[in-house]
């Protein structure tokens, strides 16, 4: 392979990358805010992101694609954390709580389920899925709780006397987590605790790889048929996956929820998928390839962007709201050019592939016997 | 192939491990959920109704060994607290009498009144469900909840959010 | 070794889909450490044979099969390959079923990874233990060494040459203990040369540790190199089963095409005239999946019907398709002495080329619309006919009368079977669906005309209606024909020269008239040299 070619490689590979690299770097002079406040923001917005994004690494092993499906654990989190206020359960007991509820791991089944239905459109089934059981939830929250299932504390129910309010004070819980082991260095405070459960979780997802679950995920993940005509179990290995990834997301909402502090009832979950998938991409994911690093990367790069932007749209044009509008707009943008880039990269990598199995048209073709029949090969 | 030959043995073994490990989750369940439970507790100074006690003029009251709050006659204050057992110093600022008692509360309420006239005259129980009459309601927080899929979005919540401390 | 009885027998087997007979009474026996090569043409029953050896659920699907097959003289029945698995037999396939981003060691030993049970074993079961890397590859090299041959345990397979690929198929079948057979299904059809060698002696070399080999190949040269017996299915018969000492290549070749029924010529002792060369194609490679077109030079005169025949999956399909411009394609294509730019099938069917798929369903057809619409279609997209102006030029709408009296020509000429031209595409039968492709092409008066694959799926008496259409289109127009089959039969019929492709290239040219042997050669790799001077003839 030639000089240029490997380039022309490493850009591809790292595009995403490398623009949201420069654009965010363009940014920060034009936001006016220190370095010392978009440090302390990056912290705070790891604790609270990144075990939502971690949440999406298994179902990329199993070659499921990007979960947009996760959207189901944040919504079993907000049910765990309904009922934790609901019996007024509150600090890391309440989050436990919350967590140990396990909703998610029906969500999961579920999800699990329905996407080995839909093999190969995983991602769009998934979104899909995701707004089907929003409206199950909602016919749960708004209507049933307090009415079919008891709440016994009426400060969160509507005043009609069924259905939980729009916002739910998070207050008993709120940063229970992160102040659980605060530490201070210098003028950061860096919530420990939180970092160790991420920590944990990344230790749990390197672990996993090397199971005997793990090879068969990565096995499922590269080529369906030829693990199937060995005998690995497919749809179960996929429906694993994706359950584990609806806990950890679960898990992942309850932390996030309770470093907000307060909770919208009917929306946090919307765009927590959308969210998690801009940042893994952003970190260099690709649908078919992630690691802990691509996670890392991509919330702080994504975060430190979302952070500048609503100052830099103040600044540059008189307006917060235009940097409201960024976020989303880059959002979508970022997912949108990913998903092409791949789709382009995929086919481009097919072609090299096959590129030594065609004859010369000067008329020798040395090459292409020796090299030959990778196309029957796939 | 999925179907595992596996020794009897470790097939109890099995068992037991996993039977133990849902009898730990279940547990689990219950002790977050007592130790986590959280509860209003008023701690009122002041004459009761039925002209049992009087208010004591100037105490420190100080639960589970955190910072005593300050209350004289006629006074009311609120602590929060997690879990059912607590320890309650009351020390009487006139000759710094110190009484010393264990409370258990129920699980079933958030909001209890301790009055501490009556725990210091020793008259049980010095601790009651305190219900609230008409708890009053933010304004904007209505059953308009129409807008309830339109609302704006938790990221915009993010931003009204002051810098974390 | 292996001197007692035989270890598989195959006895009396017959099967059929839906009343078509594939195999008929097939028997033989394999002993350990024996190599069988089984040989045939396509369709002559081999892949029904393994898939019934395998337990292949569409078989149980198809309403099973007669005969027995037993191991050791038990009698088995498969429900699934894993039983057949389980009984020890290991199957190579001929697509590899290779992962792509594992290593050597991890294909090997998939799903049968050696491993070391980790704490939460108890809890959710044995795929929670702990992969034992070295150990893995550990049983990797051994395998390796079985085979005797050079693989590195450590590359990614999609990192390998094919040769190696193949090798890591092998190895993996015999990790396994219980593998007493092996059935290679064309393993060196991917191979160089030097690659196939290599492969043959590991074979024999894993035949000497009493190991039985069924080996399936096209490649008669291996077959008499390596087999102890060889067994002949034509048309699903077993016509065939002898020791290879003695046997040539011809005359395998011969046993293999030599066909019951003798072949109708249809334009025998006529004259051809031809006139002056209308296509030649230099050194084309078409990026066709499955179908890979390496190097091809040819050329066509005018008002010849040129064949191209050969194997499924060496590439005949690949050369129209890739002219056509449907596939990623390269080299040089002159019509008319002018280059034809490939990629751009719109280009290729506006220079007066056109195509008749063997994709009827998908690319030929619009099932959905009227029998007129599906035949003016290509005229009407590509040269504007059978459209008419109005408000001066301003719009053009299509001209209804006109298509219906194209149509109507077309229904009465090709003798189509169908209610009116109204009709539906799709509620026609194959053969008349095959009349309406043509007649589609046909309506754009084409100078050259590509047909590919135009009798598969229908049956008999409509193939020969097809044939006879073309042939005839050929002698009443003089319009120049370039027909691609699967059939030799049918190509040695109609054609004035026929083509056999083999593995990306031409392998030879010969006239409709020539013996079934020379076909039989030039389709099992052999008789490549010596036909170049055909090419231009």
């Amino acid at each position: 392979m030639s000089g240029t070619k490997s380039l022309g490689r490493f850009l591809t590979e790292y595009a995403v990358v490398i623009i949201f690299l420069l654009i965010t770097v363009a940014a920060i002079p034009s936001s006016g805010l220190s370095i010392q406040y978009i440090v302390q923001e990056m912290i705070t917005r790891l604790g609270r992101n990144t075990f939502l994004v971690l949440a999406l690494l298994l179902p990329i092993y199993a070659g499921m694609g990007l979960n947009f499906g996760m959207t189901l654990g944040a919504m079993s989190g907000q049910i765990g954390l309904i009922l934790a206020i609901n019996f007024n359960i509150g600090g890391v007991e309440g989050l436990a709580f919350a967590a140990l509820l396990g909703t998610a791991v029906f969500m999961g089944w579920i999800c699990g389920v329905v996407l080995n239905k839909a093999k190969g459109r995983e991602m769009v089934t998934g979104y899909m899925l995701a707004f089907f059981i929003n409206g199950i939830y909602q016919l749960i929250v708004l209507y049933m709780m307090g009415f079919v299932f008891p709440i016994r504390s009426s400060a969160i129910l509507l005043s009609r006397g069924y259905g939980i309010r729009n916002t739910l004070n998070l207050e008993i819980v709120r940063q229970s987590l992160d102040n659980f082991l605060m530490l201070r260095l210098g003028e950061y405070t860096v919530p420990v605790a939180t970092f160790l459960v991420i920590a944990v979780l990344c230790v749990f997802v390197v672990w996993f790889k090397k199971t005997k679950l793990g090879q068969d995920m990565r096995a499922v993940g590269h080529d369906m048929s030829v693990a199937d005509s060995a005998g690995v179990p497919v749809d179960r290995t996929r429906i694993i996956a994706i359950i584990i990834s609806t806990v950890l997301a679960s898990y992942g909402q309850i932390i996030f929820l309770q470093n907000m502090g307060n909770m919208a009832t009917y929306n946090a979950h919307d765009q927590t998928s959308f969210f998690a998938v801009a940042a893994i991409l952003v970190g260099g994911a690709s649908v078919k390839k992630a690691t802990i690093p691509n996670v890392l990367i991509g919330v702080i790069l994504l975060h430190v962007l979302f952070v500048v932007t609503p100052r830099a749209g103040q600044n540059l044009f008189g307006s917060a709201m235009i940097g409201e509008y960024f976020r989303q707009f880059i959002g979508y943008g970022v997912i949108a050019f990913s998903l092409v880039l791949y789709a382009w990269r995929a086919r481009k990598d097919a072609a090299w592939s096959r590129e030594g199995l065609r004859g010369s048209s000067s008329g020798a073709v040395p090459a292409a016997a020796a090299a030959g029949g990778e196309g029957s090969a796939k | 192939m999925s179907t595992e030959i596996i020794d009897p043995k470790v097939a109890t073994r099995r068992l037991f491990v996993r039977s133990g490990l849902v009898a730990v989750y279940f547990l689990l369940l219950v002790v977050t959920f007592l130790l986590g439970k959280g509860y209003t507790l008023l701690i009122d100074n002041k004459d009761a109704a039925d002209g049992s006690v009087v208010a004591i003029d100037g105490v420190l009251v100080s639960v589970d060994g955190a910072e005593a709050l300050e209350l004289y006659s006629g006074d009311r204050d609120a602590t929060q607290l997690k879990g059912q057992r607590h320890r309650v110093i009351v020390e009487l600022i006139s000759d710094g009498k110190k009484i010393e008692k264990s409370i258990h509360l129920p699980l079933d309420t958030d909001m209890l009144l301790l009055s501490v006239p009556k725990l210091v005259a020793g008259i049980e129980p010095f601790v009651e469900v305190f219900v609230l009459r008409d708890q009053p309601r933010p304004a904007g927080e209505e059953v308009g909840n129409t807008n309830a899929f339109t609302s704006p979005d938790s990221e915009a919540l993010e931003t009204v959010e002051p810098p974390v401390p | 070794m292996g001197q007692q009885g035989p270890l598989l027998s195959i006895d009396h087997i017959s099967k059929e889909f839906y009343g078509n007979v594939v195999l008929n009474d097939v028997s033989f026996e394999l002993k350990a450490g024996e190599i069988l090569g089984l040989v045939g043409e396509n369709g002559a029953g081999k892949t029904t044979l393994m898939h019934i050896l395998f337990g292949m659920p569409v078989i149980a699907d198809t309403g099973g099969f007669k005969g027995r097959i037993c191991i050791d003289g038990q009698e088995v029945s498969f429900s699934s390959p894993f039983d057949a698995l389980d009984a020890g037999i290991g199957m190579v396939h001929q697509e590899f079923s290779l992962i792509p981003g594992f290593t050597t060691t991890e294909n090997i030993v998939l799903n049968r990874e050696s491993m070391k049970p980790s704490i939460l074993n108890d809890v959710f079961g044995d795929r929670m233990s702990i992969l034992d890397r070295q150990d893995m590859k550990k049983r990797a090299e051994a395998a390796i060494e079985k085979l005797g041959v050079k693989l590195d345990p450590d590359m990614l397979v999609s990192e390998m040459p094919v040769g190696h690929k193949q090798f890591t198929e092998i190895a993996r079948e015999i990790t396994r203990s219980k593998t007493r057979i092996l059935v290679l299904d064309e393993p060196t059809a991917v191979l160089a040369e030097s690659e196939a060698e290599v492969l043959l002696k590991a074979l024999r070399k894993l035949a000497s540790l009493g190991i039985a080999i069924i080996f399936i190949s096209h490649r008669l040269h291996e077959v008499t190199e390596v087999a102890d017996r060889v067994v002949v299915l034509r048309d699903g018969i077993a016509i065939k089963d002898t020791p290879v000492a003695g046997v040539s290549v011809r005359d395998i070749a011969s046993w293999m095409v030599g066909r019951s029924v003798a072949t109708e010529r249809v334009s025998e002792g006529e004259a051809r005239e031809f006139g002056p060369e209308i296509l030649s194609v230099e050194h084309l490679w078409v990026d066709m999946p499955g179908e890979t077109v390496r190097d091809v030079s040819f050329s066509v005169r005018k008002g010849e019907i040129l064949g191209f025949g050969g194997l499924a999956g060496q590439g005949k399909l690949g050369i129209p398709n890739g002219i056509m411009g449907l596939f990623q394609a390269g080299g040089v294509v002159r019509l008319h002495g002018k280059d034809v730019p490939l990629n751009e099938p719109r280009t290729a069917l506006e220079i007066g080329m056109a195509f008749v798929s063997e994709d009827r369903r998908g690319v030929g057809l619009l099932l959905d619309e009227s029998l007129k619409w599906n035949i003016a279609f290509t005229a009407m997209q590509i040269q504007g006919k059978y459209l008419k102006t109005i408000l001066g030029g301003l719009f053009r709408i299509r001209d209804e009368a006109e298509m219906r009296k194209l149509t109507e020509e077309y229904i009465a000429m090709l003798d189509v079977k169908c209610t009116s031209p109204s009709q539906k595409a799709k509620e026609l039968s194959g053969g008349n669906q095959q009349k309406i492709c043509l007649a589609k092409a046909f309506a754009v008066k084409p100078d050259l005309l590509f047909v590919s694959e135009p009798t598969r799926g229908i049956d008999v008496g409509a193939k020969k209606l097809v044939l006879d259409t073309i042939h005839r289109y050929n002698r009443d127009y003089g319009t120049t024909i370039v027909m691609v089959s699967s059939e030799l039969e049918e190509l040695r019929s109609i054609c004035d020269r026929i083509a056999i492709v083999d593995e990306g290239k031409i392998a030879g040219i010969l006239p409709p008239t020539a013996e079934l042997p020379e076909f039989g050669l030039l389709m099992s790799g052999l008789g490549a040299n010596g036909s170049q001077e055909d090419l231009s003839a």
